[in-house]
């Protein structure tokens, strides 16, 4: 770790134009993805400047009924917030199935969001890797990838996006509330993400010195009725290899409303949108839930170690269903 | 790059001008003298650096000192009472829940916090009923605990003993 | 007239008298004892499998404020011995394994040493290497003997035949991995030395399995008298085999306080750096064949082990081991054949018996007509070979849950009992054995 400057903002605008006028300056949160970062030599930047405490650390209602989640609220308090436990429970669980404890407590939304994958070869200085060093190639692609991307790589890099939290926000259509040295704008959680393309250095779309402010969940009544399940090697504190999560609205055995994102698939969070549109309107059976997931699956293109990940996402899918179904209203 | 920052450890006020790269554990194990939280992997995963810091259970290994000025932190060498231990430590002992000891004072801290959370309603993600009671079976407390490593194998005894500091709790 | 022994700890239930100081963090570990004005080592690794080391540059490091000195093959006296090659340590230019020590940096604290660390850049030839093991290497051989000295192949009766007539006949082959020790405290040590000729000292606190075995080997590596070298362990977090031997981190540290003016360096390995120089199991590929009568004795088992090993040291890991000591039948057969692969050293065989037998057979996904694995040698027509080492010498077979490997006992100096926590009292400090320990001397 060089040595490096700390500063703390007292103000969005300030903390955003001190990083945007330094290229080697990042904003600190949480800091448990960036302090390892900075510990394994991938990250080395030469001014911190911590954005605790500004006010961004709320849970608010907003006009329409939809809920405003400060960037700085902690992962732990999110979850365990009445208002996300009761009207977006999807959400909730899916915090709960990440990390430890321990990081619940001191991770945030906004870091959440901005984690970066943990593949071991992003995260070792001594292998190539693409996404960590443009042109130096894909250690991952003919190594160990069973943990990669079976959806939306590249030739250049097959790295997964590992947060659960943003699988949850891109089936709720959260928008991400983004202020930056132009002012302050927003963007669906669907396209904050980029495939990595010729590009996977680059995770998101953002600009450097912008700083994420909320989360903004809209009012959405299907999503009382949803869930997260991930599916892991361990039955707790592991990555997923494969995470669904699902906001239901079944009434008299049929599907009239449903949002599905998978998480394990892709380097962002997948929006199952043909999937949806197999099962919207369609009877609430496992027959149509596997029909679903393999019209999404269809355009995976597996590796030769991941391509239990199409399987898995078909049965993580009808499982959640299953359930959703079994509390549906008759 | 040095920065003044003023951190309670176990009741003591510590001032220091300290390298900004320094974690949280190592300036308690090298600058403060408190081997209390113990250094198992430096990078966030096996919870033997957990530490209480305004009451919560966090890693210390993953914390700058220098973004704790005015925070208050405890470790298992500050839990103990002035009448003597911790109840967590006095049934760890008497639950015979650990062997080398070296994730012992990490997984007291952690458990420390954990029961505060369960205590607040907090559900986890094998809660039958994210809205529903919190009620504290093995189960419950495996998961909520996982954060933290034993690689001497002593979770059995370790969950036994949690369960006996959690009864004597709502007692 | 004696009576009875009365005892008053065994058979009651006691609290763990070390429990105090563990559950409040008090209990020393090596890297925590209280040192006047230490410095921190960090080591610097090779990140090719095989191959030279053709130029490594220190100026940048070196450069940094709070650097004191970072070390390299480069200028450094030789090691009095060349024994054991997993302890020559910064001695050339070669390399062994993918993070082997090549240098290390030494530092007033642990961000600048690892700073320092970084900072080094190598150049290296690589040569080809071969890390994965295969049942067809051409590089198979077979060991004079086989962890610790036993003989490396057996063979009694007929297997070739035995097998071809027996009605029942299974024929496997299972591959286990690599597998490593991670004991939640990582490998530490910290090194002082101090005085010169006749005074001359090296002190370490060490996270260790036998304190006297790790003295022996340093005062064989380093040359000195062994009466010149005293390592104290304290508090030791869990070892599994890992921290028996003398590792290269411990030379590095003491070339490290040879060279720091009797400053004590503290080295502590990070938990990435665990998975290159402490040992492991290594992988195994193992072909068994039984063959037995229709009502389940064994008539022939046949246990092929392949393992891996290092070229620079061998191991050679007695993987059927159990099966011989353990499996009666009238024609059995043995082997074990190590390629030398690109592989940092082995050593990695674990202290308990389950373990022990746990890479010698699994058990095999079919049953047997009946199960009769144990029976004891007596029984009619057994000409099998009677256990080696030095089990119990009971008439027959050790039973299921027979001790280990032949294990050793090391002369030790008397303890003397410590108050548990970290006050300055003086007093002998020794180990053996399982990680429960005698607090040692001085500022632990």
């Amino acid at each position: 770790m060089r040595p490096f400057e700390y500063e703390r903002a007292a103000d969005v605008g300030g903390a955003v134009a001190r990083v945007a006028g330094r290229p080697d300056a990042v904003f600190l949160a949480g800091g448990t993805n960036l302090l390892d970062h900075m510990k394994l030599g991938i990250a080395s930047p030469g001014l911190l400047v911590d954005v605790t405490g500004l006010s961004l650390d709320t849970i608010e209602f907003l006009p329409g009924g939809g809920v405003r989640i400060g960037a700085l609220v902690r992962n732990s308090d999110l979850a365990a917030d009445p208002v996300i436990r009761r009207r977006y429970p999807m959400l909730s669980q899916a915090l709960l199935a990440g990390a430890s404890g321990q990081l619940r407590n001191m991770a945030t939304t906004g870091g959440n969001l901005l984690q970066r994958t943990r593949c071991p070869y992003f995260q070792d200085l001594s292998t190539p890797c693409n996404k960590r060093e443009p042109g130096s190639g894909c250690s991952a692609i003919d190594g160990h990838h069973r943990d990669h991307a079976v959806l939306g790589a590249s030739a250049s890099c097959v790295a997964v996006n590992p947060s659960d939290m943003a699988v949850a926000l891109c089936a709720l259509e959260a928008v991400v509330q983004v202020h930056g040295l132009g002012g302050a704008h927003s963007i669906p959680v669907e396209e904050l993400y980029r495939l990595p393309g010729d590009e996977p250095q680059r995770d998101t779309v953002l600009e450097h010195g912008e700083l994420i402010t909320a989360v903004d969940l809209p009012a959405l009544p299907v999503a009382a009725r949803s869930r997260y399940r991930k599916v892991r090697d361990r039955a707790s504190y592991a990555f997923a290899l494969v995470s669904v999560a699902v906001a239901a609205r079944i009434e008299r055995g049929s599907v009239r409303d449903v949002r599905i994102a998978f998480g394990g698939l892709a380097a962002k969070p997948w929006r199952a949108r043909a999937a949806e549109q197999v099962l919207r309107g369609a009877p609430a059976t496992g027959k149509t839930a596997v029909r679903a997931a393999e019209a999404e699956l269809a355009a995976a293109q597996p590796l030769r170690g991941n391509a239990f990940k199409v399987k898995l996402a078909q049965g993580a899918l009808t499982a959640v269903m299953r359930e959703l179904t079994g509390e549906a209203t008759p | 790059m040095e920065a003044r920052v003023t951190l309670g450890v176990d009741g003591a006020l510590c001032p220091l001008m300290i390298d900004t790269r320094v974690t949280l554990l190592d300036a308690l194990r090298e600058r403060l003298d408190v081997t209390s939280a113990k250094k198992g992997c430096d990078h966030g995963q096996c919870g033997a650096c957990t530490v209480l810091v305004n009451g919560r259970r966090v890693l210390a290994c993953m914390t700058l000192a220098v973004a704790l000025d005015g925070a208050e932190v405890t470790t298992a060498a500050g839990l103990a009472d002035r009448d003597g231990l911790h109840r967590l430590q006095r049934s760890f002992i008497e639950y015979d829940a650990f062997q080398c000891g070296y994730c012992t004072p990490g997984q007291i801290c952690s458990a420390a916090g954990m029961l505060a959370e369960a205590a607040q309603g907090w559900p986890s993600y094998v809660s039958a009923d994210l809205t529903g009671p919190v009620e504290l079976g093995d189960a419950e407390i495996r998961e909520r605990m996982s954060g933290n490593l034993c690689r001497c194998g002593a979770y059995v005894n370790i969950v036994a003993a949690i369960q006996e500091a959690s009864r004597e709790q709502a007692r | 007239m004696t009576g009875l022994v009365r005892t008053a700890a065994i058979g009651a239930p006691v609290a763990r008298i070390d429990g105090p100081a563990k559950v409040t963090g008090s209990a020393p570990y090596a890297f925590e004892c209280r040192l006047d004005r230490p410095v921190y080592a960090h080591l610097v690794q090779a990140t090719v499998a095989r191959g030279w080391v053709t130029a490594i540059d220190v100026t940048a490091a070196q450069a940094l404020d709070g650097v004191l000195f970072v070390l390299t093959h480069q200028d450094m006296p030789r090691l009095a011995s060349d024994h054991d090659r997993e302890l020559w340590v910064l001695q050339s230019g070669q390399v062994w394994y993918r993070g082997q020590v090549i240098g290390v940096a030494v530092a007033d604290s642990i961000e600048i040493a690892r700073e320092a660390a970084r900072l080094v850049t190598v150049q290296y030839q690589a040569e080809p290497h071969e890390v994965r093991l295969r049942a067809d290497s051409q590089d198979l051989y077979k060991p004079q003997t086989v962890n610790p000295a036993l003989v490396t192949d057996t063979a009694e009766g007929d297997v070739a035949a035995a097998l071809a007539a027996a009605p029942v006949r299974i024929d496997a082959t299972y591959t286990t991995p690599a597998e490593y020790h991670n004991p939640i405290e990582p490998h530490t040590t910290v090194a002082i030395w101090a005085g010169a000729g006749d005074a001359e000292h090296l002190t370490m606190y060490d996270s260790n399995q036998g304190a006297s075995r790790i003295a022996e080997q340093l005062a064989q590596v380093f040359g000195l008298n062994p009466s010149r070298v005293t390592v104290i362990s304290p508090f030791v977090g869990g070892a599994f085999g890992s921290k028996s031997r003398a590792k290269a981190h411990q030379v590095a540290a003491a070339l490290a306080a040879r060279q720091a003016a009797g400053r004590p360096v503290k080295l502590a390995l990070t938990r990435r750096q665990m998975f290159a120089g402490t040992g492991y199991r290594t992988p195994t590929i193992q072909r068994v064949q039984l063959g037995a009568r229709a009502d389940g004795t064994l008539t022939a088992i046949a246990h092929d082990a392949i393992s891996q090993t290092a070229r620079f040291k061998e191991f050679a890991e007695q993987t059927a081991l159990g099966t011989r000591t353990m499996y009666a039948a009238p024609h059995r057969r043995m082997s074990w054949r190590p390629p030398a692969a690109s592989t940092r050293s082995s050593s990695g065989s674990a202290t308990s018996p389950s373990s022990t037998r746990k890479p010698a057979c699994p058990t095999p996904p079919v049953t047997l007509p009946r199960a009769c694995a144990r029976e004891r040698a007596g029984s009619a027509g057994s000409t099998a070979t009677p256990p080696q080492g030095r089990g119990p010498r009971t008439a027959g077979w050790p039973g299921p849950a027979s001790p280990p490997p032949p294990t050793r006992c090391i002369p030790t100096p008397a303890a003397r009992r410590q108050p548990f926590g970290r006050s300055p009292v003086a007093g002998t400090g020794w180990r053996s054995g399982p990680p429960i320990s005698a607090p040692g001397r001085g500022p632990c």
